[in-house]
Formats: structure tokens, C-alpha cells, sequence
């Protein structure tokens, strides 16, 4: 529905000028944003729900999740931080590129006026969404202690739990084969304070929470037994009642099936393997997580700098900032993906936290036509964007006064005029 | 809150509304994409041909989503076992899909004729390929497809990509892309200026042949030669969903089997084919917006045809015909269909009525007189 809005009326926008008044194009061109963050709160709520599978319960008739509350699946807490964090982080991309392509005009001292504008727009714009993904980025952590806590302890590196409150590891060497993290340089206090709001709760560490999934698996390995009885016999009332204690592990024992055939069968040393194997990637995510929140510290930093600038009317003297900001346009996009990958390799083992692993969670396509499919998206896609990286360059060297080159609406060529100084 | 049973037959019939409203509104566009090079001939009647769907194409488009939504909410064993299924199709299809967008933002941002001719060529397939596609798989369904479910209810295929293209399967591709096509061709005659306009009528009378040959061939061959299922025992339609409690008999001609115990279900196919025939008339003698309703009735009467003939089955299994999917036991569990039927009648007139003050907006034709004054920006 939230599509309908955006791909409606984002026809309109485009060929609606001429045919709307001027009142009636800016309630258009609202309703393809109201319909695009839409379109951004289903999909993160989807998204939420893979990381905190609530509002759901397993039916062993039907073999799946199946939907208890819908309301908690709509107010999933996850869900709301993700949303605005994630938003917001768009809007701090958007705004860092108009800052960017209006620092390369003001370098090439042409469009001064357009570029001013939108350069003082764009920051004061950004600064308020930069501030926002960080403190919005701060509550998903919160949230993230409270249900995600191995992905907390993958990204801090935290392998033993620490006496509260635990230490921030600004850098460090996370070696995976010791299990520890080497040349730590560490902030007393703030990871405590950070992940649980206070002074006396631990950040649980990566073993203790390891020896969590061990217990778990085992509860998780009675669910699976009782299950396959149930499926064979659908009345058989033992079963029944031994996989309602257990189901909430069901997702633990699933684990097992990529290490053993039948999980009841399993040795201690496949449940360790199983139980190891609740540990996403932690270098990969203690770095990724401290480039992105450097990042976004930056962002503000830049912003910053851009309102104070615009205030005191001093772009032109400053040089040095518009390169700054030039060459700072590919890294919003670096910090979104850095993002994305904390988000969602740090989720493995997990397609849906705690319920279906990702490796069960896979098609049972061939590897071949997966491999296929995905070169070749890779390669369409690398073609379009190239074409469209070109088309854009194109469009930015023209500039706002170029595009008269080729028939504008009289409106839209009347203002393109008017703003040039 | 309705028995699962109804809740069932009612996302049957939404599936077929989402279905019919893609096939009536991104049909034109699609099939417009199909012709738009032969009954345009210079740049600028390209143009006017495509700036009458520029603006309302991506909209239209979002019924094809919407459709899929509904089968990934309403049917999921339907989405899993069909998407899984038919991957390299599916694969296809959007690679053709994505050359739209693009077609239609990059062709006019470069005056040069040897870029123009290239996304021209692009429109053209991202028209033509997911046209066939939709026939082609359509036909597949009466052919049943070569799956089944492992013991973890995932589902297993076992056919290849060109398995798909059986011969019955590419007449049901003729089908699809006859009747998309007249649709397009009717739209172009009502909504662009000349000449294109009675190019475009031309094109949409050959479709309509095309499509009543077609559409009867695919009818008399179900009727004669194919083999059809119909459940034996086991199916409660208010039971759990799981296919795999179910027995299936196969048999010649058992796909007609709701036509030989119900009459009035012909409506439907005569309605398609009537319909079609006063379309070639109505373009004929110069009325082309009476053509267009007519196209448009045709579409959903073949749909429906096909819908009618399939119940309750969704998607047959060639190779264990038992696992095959059914209305009654391949959906949502009877809350979450609730739920959503609660959502679609909210929201359904909402989207209905906006899309409607959209095209009024829109209303006129685009001759080449008004490309001259205006041109966008896109």
C-alpha cells in the first residue's frame, strides 16, 4: 500500500507540473515522501522481526511461524529505533551529496548562489538527522543488549564477561582462534553505561553466553525429538507435551542438523561445535561497528563546520572545507553498508534470531544457480551503475543553468533563470 | 471473524483481483512496450508514445507487487514453492522488469539516436519478455510442476529452466502476449495523437486475431489432450495447512471438471472471447476508449477462466501430484488472512481512488503538437 502511495504519485511529480497548481504539486510531491518513509517503516518492521522474532509462535501442523499478536509485531521495539535510525541515515547521505556537489561548485566558482543555499541547507538539515541516527543508533544498541546479546558481544569483542560496568574497546585485535582480543586500548565505564543504562548490570561476554547456547541446544534437541514423534503420530499426547516445554529452543537443536544428521544423536563435542557456532564473525563486526560510528561522528563534525561557515558567509575563503566535503561524498554510503553488514552478519548463525538458522533457511536450489543468478544481477546491476554514475556526472556539470540544453516546461526554465546570479 | 473455509475462497478471489488489476493497468504499459517501436517511427512519436505511460507505468506496476505481497502473506507455501521453483524464470523476469525504470530515465537524458535506439530496444524487452513470462508460467500451472517438500516442509524442485517451455506452455505465452498486446495497442489508439494512433489501432485488430486463435487452441487442447488433477480424499477445507494429508487424481481433460459440473462458469471464457472480438470491431470503426474497456474485459474473463479451471488447486505438482498446492491447504494461518482482509478493505478504495484522480489529472491525448510545447523533464 505504502508502494502504491510513492509509485502513484511519483508519476505526477514528474509530468504533473504543468497540470497541477502550484499548492496541488507540493501535496504531491509530499505524498511520494509520506509513501517512500512508509514503504521504509514496513520494511524495517519486516526487518525487526528477523531480529526479534515476537508476536509469533511455531504451529508443528503447518511446519512454520505462524502470527499470534499483530500489534507486537507492529510495536516491536526493534523495529521503531531501526526505523528512524535508518531513515535518518538516508537523509544524512542525501544531505552530504548536495553538500558535496555544492562545494564542487563553489571550488569551480560557478552556480555561487544555488550552491550557497543548498550548501546552508544541507547542513543544517544534516546536522539534525546525523544527530538523530547517533542517538537513535544508541537506543538500537540498547535494545540489541536486551535481545541480540551475543551480537553486543561480537562487536565489542567482549569474550569474557567484565566485572560491571564493562570497558569500551576504542581498538583492538580480536583474534578468533585465541579468543581474545589483543592491543586493546579501552574507555573504563562507557560500554556499561552505553549498552545497559547503568552501572551494575554486565554486558554479558561471548563464553558466558556461548555456555547459554550449550543449555539451550539441549532443551533445543528434546524440542526436535518431540517434534519429529509429533509429525509421525499428530495425537500422541506425550510428545505434544514435551515439545510445548521445550519449542522455544526448537531453533538450538535445529543448529545440531548441520553437524549431525540426527540431533538426538549428537556428541559432546558436535553440541560445542553447534554452540560455537552462535558467534557471528567478531573482527569483521568490532570493525565494522568502529568505522560506522566513526563515521557518523564525522558527519556531525562536518555539518558542524558547514553551519558555522554558512553563518559567517565564509565558503568562498575556505578551501580546505570545500575539499573536505567534496571528497567526503562516498562515505555515507560506506557507513550505511558498514551498517547493514553490523545489522545483519552479526545476526548469523541466524536467518531469524533464535528460530531458523541460515542454513536451513536456504533454498534448496542448486549452489550452481545461485551462483548464476547473483553474477549476474552483480553484472547488471555494475553495468546500470555505471551508466547512471555517467549520466549523473553529466547532469552536475551542466549544472542547474544547463538544463536548458534540451526542451524544459516554460516553468521549469523560468526558474532555473532565476536562481542563476 | 469468518470461518477459515470463506477466509480462504475470499484471498482466492483478492489473488485474482490483484492479478486482474496488474493484468488491466500494467498491461497497456507492457504491451505498449511490445509495439511502441513499429507504430512510432520517428524520435518524437516515440516519444509521445512513451510520455502517455511515463508517468503512470510505475503505479501500475505495483499491482504486479501487490500481488506478490499477497501470495507471500496469504499463500506462503505458494511463494516458497513457486519462487523456488521457477528461479531462472523469475530471474528473467526481473532483469527484464529493472530495463524498464531505466529505459525510461535514461532514454531521453541523451539526444544522441544510437543511445535513444538502445533503450528504445530495452523498453522493448522489459515489455515483451515478462508478457511471455507470465503466459508461459501460467501455462505451466495446467502442466503441474516438476516439485515436492522435504521433511522440514521446504520445497524441493526438479525440473530445469527449459522444462518450462513446453509447448502448451508457449501457447499459454501467445496467449498472454496477444491479449497485453491489444491491450497496449488500445491504449495507444485512445490516449496518442495520429498518426500513431491508427498504427496502433492496426496492431491492436492483429492481436485480437492472434489472441481468439490462441485462446481457443489452449482451450480445445485442455479439454482434449492434457492431464488434469482433481482431489480425491483428504482435503478439509478448514484444516491445517499442510499438503501433504491430501490424495490427487489425475485424468485427460480433468482441468474442465468445475465447467462440466457448473454452467455458468462459461460466461467466462465467452465473455474473453467475445470481448475480444468487439474490440477488433470497436477499434475498426475509430472507438478506441469502448476498445480499451473491451480489452480490458478480456483480460479479466482469460484470467478468470484460468482461475476457474485450475480450483481449489494454485500449483500442481507434476511429480507427486498428493503435494500439490490447494486453496485449502496452502495459506496464511485464519488470523493473518483476517487481519489482512480487514487491511485491503481499509485500504483498497483509498488507492482506488487516488489512482482514478491521478489519470483524471493526466486525461487528454499526447499529440505531437502538445510534445512540442511541453516535454519533461524525466
Amino acid at each position: 500500500m505504502a508502494f502504491f502511495l510513492e509509485s502513484t504519485f511519483v508519476g505526477l511529480f514528474f509530468f504533473g507540473w504543468d497540470r497541477l497548481s502550484k499548492i496541488g504539486h507540493l501535496v504531491v510531491t509530499a505524498l511520494v515522501a509520506l509513501g517512500s518513509s512508509l514503504s521504509a517503516l514496513w520494511i524495517l518492521i519486516a526487518n525487526a522481526w528477523m531480529q526479534n522474532p515476537t508476536g509469533a509462535h511455531f504451529n508443528y501442523q503447518t511446519m512454520r511461524m505462524e502470527l499470534s499478536s499483530f500489534s507486537r509485531v507492529l510495536f516491536n521495539p526493534v523495529a521503531q529505533a531501526k526505523f528512524v535510525h535508518t531513515v535518518a541515515a538516508g537523509y544524512v547521505l542525501g544531505s552530504v551529496f548536495v553538500l558535496a556537489i555544492s562545494a564542487w561548485y563553489l571550488l569551480r566558482g560557478r552556480n555561487i548562489a544555488v550552491a550557497k543555499r543548498s550548501m546552508a541547507v544541507a547542513a543544517s538539515f544534516g546536522l539534525a538527522c546525523s544527530l538523530s541516527v547517533v542517538v537513535l543508533g544508541d537506543e538500537s544498541g540498547y535494545l540489541a543488549s536486551e535481545n541480540q546479546k551475543m551480537k553486543v558481544a561480537a562487536i565489542e569483542a567482549e569474550w569474557r564477561t567484565e566485572t560491571p560496568p564493562a570497558a569500551f574497546t576504542v581498538f583492538g585485535l580480536p583474534d578468533v582462534q585465541a579468543r581474545a582480543t589483543h592491543a586493546a586500548v579501552q574507555v573504563p565505564w562507557l560500554l556499561g553505561l552505553i549498552a545497559t543504562r547503568s552501572i551494575d548490570r554486565p554486558v554479558l561476554g561471548i563464553y558466558d553466553l556461548v555456555e547459554r547456547a550449550r543449555g539451550r541446544i539441549a532443551s533445543g534437541i528434546q524440542a526436535h525429538t518431540a517434534l519429529k514423534a509429533l509429525r509421525a503420530n499428530p495425537a500422541d499426547a506425550e510428545a505434544k507435551a514435551q515439545f510445548v516445554a521445550h519449542q522455544a529452543d526448537l531453533g538450538y537443536g535445529l543448529l545440531l542438523l548441520r553437524y549431525v544428521a540426527d540431533p538426538s544423536a549428537a556428541t559432546p563435542a558436535q553440541i560445542d561445535q553447534a554452540a560455537w557456532s552462535t558467534v557471528p564473525n567478531v573482527p569483521v563486526l568490532f570493525w565494522c561497528f568502529r568505522v560506522m560510528v566513526g563515521l557518523g561522528l564525522f558527519f556531525i563534525l562536518l555539518f558542524a563546520v558547514a553551519i558555522y561557515l554558512s553563518t559567517r558567509h565564509r565558503f568562498e575563503q575556505s578551501h580546505w572545507f570545500l575539499r573536505i566535503a567534496l571528497f567526503s561524498l562516498p562515505l555515507p554510503w560506506i557507513a550505511v553498508e558498514l551498517g547493514w553488514i553490523v545489522a545483519e552478519y552479526g545476526r548469523q548463525p541466524w536467518a531469524i534470531d533464535g528460530v531458523l538458522p541460515t542454513f536451513l533457511g536456504v533454498s534448496t536450489r542448486s549452489a550452481g544457480n545461485v551462483l548464476a543468478s547473483l553474477t549476474g544481477f552483480a553484472m547488471f546491476y555494475s553495468a546500470l551503475a555505471a551508466v547512471e554514475v555517467y549520466l549523473m556526472m553529466r547532469m552536475i556539470r551542466r549544472g542547474p543553468d544547463g538544463l536548458g540544453y534540451w526542451p524544459v516546461p516554460p516553468s521549469a526554465a523560468a526558474f532555473a533563470t532565476a536562481t542563476q546570479v | 471473524m469468518p470461518d477459515y473455509e470463506s477466509l480462504r475462497v475470499v484471498w482466492w478471489l483478492i489473488l485474482g483481483t490483484l492479478l486482474i488489476g496488474f493484468a488491466v493497468t500494467d498491461g497497456f504499459d507492457l504491451g505498449l512496450g511490445m509495439i511502441f517501436r513499429f507504430i512510432g517511427r520517428t524520435d518524437e512519436e516515440r516519444r509521445a508514445l512513451l510520455e502517455s505511460i511515463e508517468p503512470v507505468w510505475e503505479g501500475n506496476q505495483v499491482w504486479f507487487i501487490l500481488g506478490g505481497g499477497a501470495v507471500f502473506a496469504a499463500w506462503p507455501l505458494l511463494y516458497a514453492a513457486s519462487f523456488s521453483s521457477l528461479y531462472l524464470a523469475m530471474f528473467l523476469i526481473l532483469i527484464a522488469l529493472i530495463l524498464r525504470p531505466v529505459g525510461f530515465t535514461f532514454r531521453n537524458k541523451i539526444p544522441d539516436p544510437r543511445w535513444r535506439n538502445f533503450w528504445d530496444w530495452t523498453l522493448l524487452i522489459g515489455g515483451t519478455v515478462p508478457a511471455l513470462l507470465f503466459g508461459v508460467a501460467f501455462g505451466n500451472l495446467f502442466l503441474g510442476l516438476p516439485f515436492h517438500f522435504d521433511e522440514l516442509m521446504r520445497p524441493v524442485y526438479t525440473g530445469g529452466f527449459l522444462n518450462l517451455l513446453h509447448p502448451y506452455a508457449l501457447l499459454a505465452g501467445v496467449v498472454s502476449l496477444s491479449m497485453l498486446g491489444l491491450h497496449g495497442a488500445a491504449y495507444a489508439a485512445l490516449k496518442v495523437g495520429e498518426p500513431m494512433s491508427a498504427r496502433a489501432a492496426v496492431a491492436g485488430r492483429l492481436a485480437a486475431a492472434v489472441f481468439v486463435v490462441a485462446f481457443i487452441a489452449a482451450g480445445a487442447w485442455l479439454a482434449s489432450g492434457l492431464d488434469g488433477q482433481r482431489i480425491g480424499s483428504g482435503a478439509d477445507p478448514s484444516g491445517p495447512s499442510s499438503p501433504l494429508l491430501k490424495s490427487v487424481v489425475v485424468s485427460p481433460g480433468a482441468w474442465l471438471a468445475n465447467y462440466r459440473q457448473h454452467a455458468i462458469v462459461w460466461l467466462a471464457p465467452m465473455a474473453a472471447l467475445l470481448a475480444a472480438v468487439a474490440a477488433w470491431v470497436l477499434l475498426h470503426v475509430g472507438r478506441p476508449g469502448a476498445a480499451f474497456v473491451a480489452s480490458s474485459v478480456t483480460l479479466a474473463a482469460t484470467i478468470l477462466t484460468a482461475g476457474i479451471a485450475l480450483f481449489p488447486f494454485l500449483m500442481p505438482s507434476s511429480t507427486h501430484p498428493e503435494q500439490g498446492l490447494t486453496v485449502w491447504d496452502a495459506s496464511s494461518s485464519a488470523k493473518t488472512l483476517f487481519i489482512m482482509l480487514v487491511v485491503v478493505i481499509l485500504l483498497l478504495p483509498i488507492v482506488l481512488a487516488y489512482t482514478a484522480w491521478v489519470y483524471r489529472v493526466l486525461k487528454g491525448r499526447i499529440t505531437l503538437e502538445y510534445m512540442r510545447k511541453h516535454s519533461g523533464l524525466y
